[in-house]
């Protein structure tokens, strides 16, 4: 063990010396691009169903390409355009070329790059277009450059960049990941510098980093005899050692290796497996493992060999990942990513919309309009089921209530929302619920949709410490995310009555606007149930694990504001100090309130729910508490207008 | 009109005023905008700074867009009235009428939800208590305030420890001088200059600041996290005898007190937290911290500590959102280092500690107010599907 680590530990100090950058030109490259192969689709669903370590949780490799490939491309699908015709690569696809094609990844169109000043910056010749994709080989020119001014700009506070420095530091972290990505397989791909007749006279060919890494002792032995002779000696047998580490450092983006002692949980890259060999020889399970994926590269030109190493490589992983107890959930997460719930969801909320208003087009008890309505409530409640089986699933995959990050609550928000407004249109039959519904369901698909790939990261993150606890997550996140849901349908229900006041709609049916006053009351109680008994339980979950019940935290407070306004509403209204206009201006206000408490207070980075921040979301909430300003005007608007017009009357 | 006629009539506008919708309505609107700028007034000033002007008040005066300032209620005195309105409105009024029984129980929680607020934010003590692995302790102090102690390990009986509590001298203007004696010490004390935080930096060319043994102390802003302030003070020990005069400075940070030596009796002078002690002893067994594999994302923070009491012990696990509890005092797992360790290192733990006498109230007043609208609401739904189902064969 001892000689093996002396072995290492020079091996660490040449490596240094030599310095070899991850990009070093250890990938073979040509001039010509490297033409696009399709992968077979049986290769790509054995793939996809590969479990992988990431984030601290287990994923399938679908779910981490996807992820990475919108984090780098900004979208699930890549088009590539090869001969004048289009392919369009999936992530998991992508992440193969990556890892087996480094030469076609190169060109594939992977960074996505908002603003062309990026590419001007580096020194390289920019798109036409503002907004571009770039492919790794147009950036190469420049990536020295935008490491450089990358590491400068990252000295400055994140919340302090410019446009341009965060987007540099953005796409240098993107490029570092690529490049990781790129030379993955470089320790199994690239022979050492010693042929391996040098170390055994039973072998023969090139010398590889797993062939060595069993033969360590040889390699000790012909280490001290070349620095017998010179110590300073930087022969073959230095540049193998510093070789070897250099892949281990190349080849640690994807943890793919379960470990065989369930005792250890963390899942290993070849790289750790290599530097692991180091401190004592592997155990014959890690080697195989290790040989394993090793050899996939090797047979990567070969569609069907590469096909059966890869179900020998996919079968010892899932043998041992179900033995560890950690397979389970891999299918049904490959499952619910391939239902696509969400995206369909969006679709038919929108077809559902388009039957409602074509509907007004007609009366009420027309053939065609009662058409209309049936397919209305079918493309509203259909959508419906799709996104209550989304979130269902995604419960059992997480083993979570339906919510524990801000993605979650978009998705539970809109849920509630659509569904207490099928019950009321259940209950008054007047069209206006359903529409509401479905225009709810699209916004909140939409933003979820637009969320997720802003954040470009799994959205089912592991937890921190404090909101590892099921029980308050399903009684208090649950709880107030409803009253989110019920405060953002009140306003919702309240602009109708405010435009169609506006613009003088039903006039002649005073009913209605009675009919969306009971709503908005109904909803505003409904709502106020759940908001103040969700901030109280919140106060109880932070009496448990803060030690205090309350303590005006930015988050308790948004949630107090919510409160506070419906006690408000509600008490104004009994005293006779707001009548219908006041409670749906009010209820519209009361939805500005909702986007404060929701989104608000998170980007103001102080508190202790930092857990639930994001990022550039401050411009849309300004447009959004813009609209609905002036919405209020108009209101009031309306109503000073309908003032006076009872004084002419008068 | 008769006297007690009229006085009569104005206790009932009284009454009625305290009791209307339109006060609550003022109230609910002065907490929600008070709520809004103290959590925007987080940003720059911190949280605890914007929970005693804001929160902790009676009256302050918002700076709105840092130039208009406005004279506002403070949320401790808008929560009085509030409590006010809630009885005279809520209670008294409302019980006279049965038709409404979910209010009367909603607002009946309401009302406890206000008084555990009011019995926690006097009566409620919380500090920290750190331990390492293998430590002992019964004693927590707290995260704020200083208190000034006089100690001396060979001092005549009665005079070990004595405390001057911060309150005694925080208020001193700058150039103030407040002088202390007891019948226990032989010396009086003087405090002056002292400041919320401080540092004590060396005498370098000429200035005007009073300087001891070449060290002068240094007034700094207010941080906006409270515990992050070090106070300091200017301390002279006047012998009762001799008159004789000792200067020295006390500062929070410092390891080694100021210490004067009075007829072979040596005097520690030092600003520390205010502590407190439990009626029992926790002993650190060992402290657990675990992140999600793969990554720096902490999953468990666990201390296995040992409760000692008398001759009886109980081993405990602590973990987050898994308090102990126990005699009124609740011990919470807040934090732990050091953040540098490395394996096999010997960690510590730091506990929350907190003693609530309205500790379990908010939970009884959530179930309370609950229930209570739950009633209510039920209700008015089933009255509004009445009124629907009415409406709908005439339409």
């Amino acid at each position: 063990m001892k000689r093996v680590q002396t072995i290492s530990m020079l091996a660490m100090t040449l490596l240094v010396a030599l310095q070899a950058p991850a990009a070093d030109g250890v990938t073979p490259g040509s001039d010509l691009p490297a033409p696009v192969q399709p992968w077979p689709d049986d290769v790509v669903d054995l793939w996809k169903t590969l479990p992988i370590q990431d984030g601290g949780r287990l994923k399938p490799f679908d779910t981490f390409a996807a992820f990475k490939m919108l984090k780098l491309h900004g979208k699930r699908t890549m088009r590539v355009v090869q001969d004048g015709a289009t392919i369009k690569l999936s992530p998991v696809e992508w992440l193969l070329d990556c890892l087996f094609r480094p030469d076609t990844a190169m060109t594939h169109p992977t960074f996505a790059v908002d603003n062309y000043s990026v590419i001007v910056a580096i020194g390289l010749p920019p798109h036409k277009e503002k907004r571009s994709r770039y492919s790794y080989a147009e950036l190469e020119p420049g990536i020295g450059r935008l490491f450089e001014l990358a590491k400068q700009y990252s000295e400055i506070n994140a919340p302090q960049r410019n446009g341009l420095q965060t987007m540099t530091v953005n796409l240098a972290a993107n490029v570092s990941d690529f490049e990781y990505l790129l030379h993955y397989f470089d320790f199994a791909r690239l022979p050492l510098r010693l042929s391996a007749a040098e170390l055994s006279p039973n072998v023969d060919g090139p010398l590889m980093t797993t062939d060595a890494l069993q033969l360590l002792p040889a390699l000790r032995q012909l280490y001290l005899e070349e620095q017998s002779h010179d110590p300073d000696a930087t022969g073959p047998v230095v540049e193998s050692l510093a070789q070897i580490m250099h892949y281990a450092d190349t080849s640690r983006a994807l943890a793919l290796l379960p470990p065989p002692d369930s005792d250890i949980l963390e899942w290993r890259a070849p790289g750790q497996l290599i530097r692991q060999a180091f401190q004592g020889p592997l155990p014959a399970g890690e080697l195989e493992l290790l040989q394993a994926v090793a050899d996939l590269p090797k047979t990567a030109g070969t569609p069907a060999r590469f096909k059966e190493q890869l179900q020998k490589f996919h079968g010892l992983v899932t043998e041992r990942a179900e033995a560890r107890g950690e397979y389970g959930k891999i299918r049904l997460e490959v499952a619910f990513y391939k239902g696509n719930y969400f995206y369909y969801s969006l679709c038919l909320y929108v077809l559902g919309f388009l039957c409602i208003a074509l509907s007004w087009l007609g009366s009420a008890d027309s053939r065609s309009s009662r058409v209309l309505t049936g397919a209305a409530i079918v493309l509203t409640a259909l959508p419906l089921t799709l996104h209550v089986t989304g979130i269902v699933l995604r419960c059992i995959v997480r083993s979570r209530p339906p919510v524990s990050t801000l993605y979650e609550t978009i998705l539970f928000t809109s849920a509630i929302a659509v569904f207490a407004a099928l019950l009321m249109e259940y209950m008054n039959r007047q069209r206006i619920a359903l529409a509401l519904a479905s225009v709810l369901g699209v916004a909140g698909m939409f933003l979820a949709n637009k969320y997720e790939v802003k954040e470009a990261v799994d959205t089912m993150p592991s937890l921190v410490a404090v909101l590892d606890t099921n029980f308050w997550l399903a009684t208090h996140v649950t709880t107030i995310t409803i009253g989110y849901a019920a405060g953002l349908l009140a306003a919702a229900i309240a602009h109708v009555y405010v435009l169609a006041k506006l613009f003088r709609l039903k006039q002649a049916q005073p009913e209605f606007f009675q009919s969306l006053t009971r709503m908005v009351y109904g909803v505003l109680c409904f709502g106020l149930l759940f908001s103040f008994s969700g901030t109280v339980l919140g106060g109880i979950w932070a009496n448990d694990s803060w030690g205090r019940f309350w303590g005006w935290d930015p988050k308790e407070n948004g949630a107090l504001m919510l409160v506070l306004w419906s006690l408000i509403i509600l008490h104004a209204r009994l005293g006779g100090y707001i009548r219908e206009y006041g409670l749906h201006t009010f209820a519209v206000f009361g939805g500005m309130i909702v986007a404060f408490s929701w989104w608000g207070v998170n980007l103001l980075g102080v508190g202790l729910h930092s857990y639930g921040f994001t990022s550039g979301a401050f411009r849309a909430l300004v447009i959004f508490w813009c609209i609905e300003g002036g919405i209020i005007l108009l209101g009031f608007v309306a109503w000073l207008r309908s003032q006076s017009v009872q004084v002419e009357d008068g | 009109m008769p006297e007690p006629e009229r006085q009569s009539k104005a206790f009932v506008r009284i009454f009625a005023f305290l009791a209307s919708y339109g006060v609550a309505a003022v109230i609910l609107t002065f907490l929600l905008l008070l709520t809004f700028l103290g959590t925007l007034e987080q940003v720059d000033h911190g949280l605890f700074a914007v929970q005693e002007r804001y929160f902790n008040s009676l009256f302050l005066v918002h700076s709105f867009f840092g130039v208009l300032p406005v004279p506002l209620p403070g949320a401790y005195l808008l929560l009085v009235l509030l409590f006010i309105n809630l009885v005279c409105g809520a209670i008294i009024r409302a019980s006279k009428s049965w038709r409404r029984p979910g209010m009367l129980i909603a607002h009946s929680g309401i009302l406890l939800l206000l008084l555990g607020s009011f019995v926690t934010y006097r009566y409620s003590i919380n500090g920290n208590m750190r331990l390492y692995e293998g430590e002992a302790s019964s004693e927590f102090e707290s995260y704020t305030g200083w208190v000034l102690e006089i100690v001396s390990a060979n001092a005549p009986a009665g005079a070990e420890a004595l405390i001057i509590p911060e309150s005694d001298f925080a208020a001193m203007e700058p150039d103030e001088t407040r002088t202390f004696h007891s019948g226990h010490l032989p010396f009086e004390l003087e405090i002056s200059g002292y400041a919320k935080n401080t540092r004590v930096d060396p005498v370098s060319g000429s200035h005007s600041m009073i300087a001891v043994d070449g060290f002068y102390l240094v007034t700094m802003p207010r941080a906006p996290a409270e515990e992050q302030n070090i106070a300091g003070a200017y301390v002279a020990v006047v012998e009762n005898e001799s008159g004789k005069r000792h200067e020295g400075i006390i500062w929070a940070m410092e390891t080694h007190p100021y210490t004067v030596e009075i007829d072979g009796v040596d005097w520690a002078f030092l600003l520390r937290r205010p502590r407190w002690t439990v009626p029992f002893t926790i002993v650190l067994d060992k402290f657990t911290m675990e992140t999600h594999p793969g990554t720096s994302l902490p999953k468990v923070f666990l201390s296995d500590v040992t409760k000692l009491e008398g001759k009886s012990q109980e081993q405990i696990k602590i973990e987050m959102n898994e308090p102990l509890r126990y005699k009124g005092y609740t011990f919470f797992q807040a934090s732990w280092g050091p953040s540098d360790a490395r394996p096999g290192d010997r960690l510590f733990s730091v506990f929350a500690v907190v003693r609530n006498p309205a500790d379990k109230w908010p939970l009884y007043a959530c179930i309370v107010i609950t229930g209570g609208l739950l009633v209510h609401f039920c209700q008015k739904l089933l009255l509004y599907l009445r009124r629907e189902h009415r409406r709908r064969p005439a339409s």
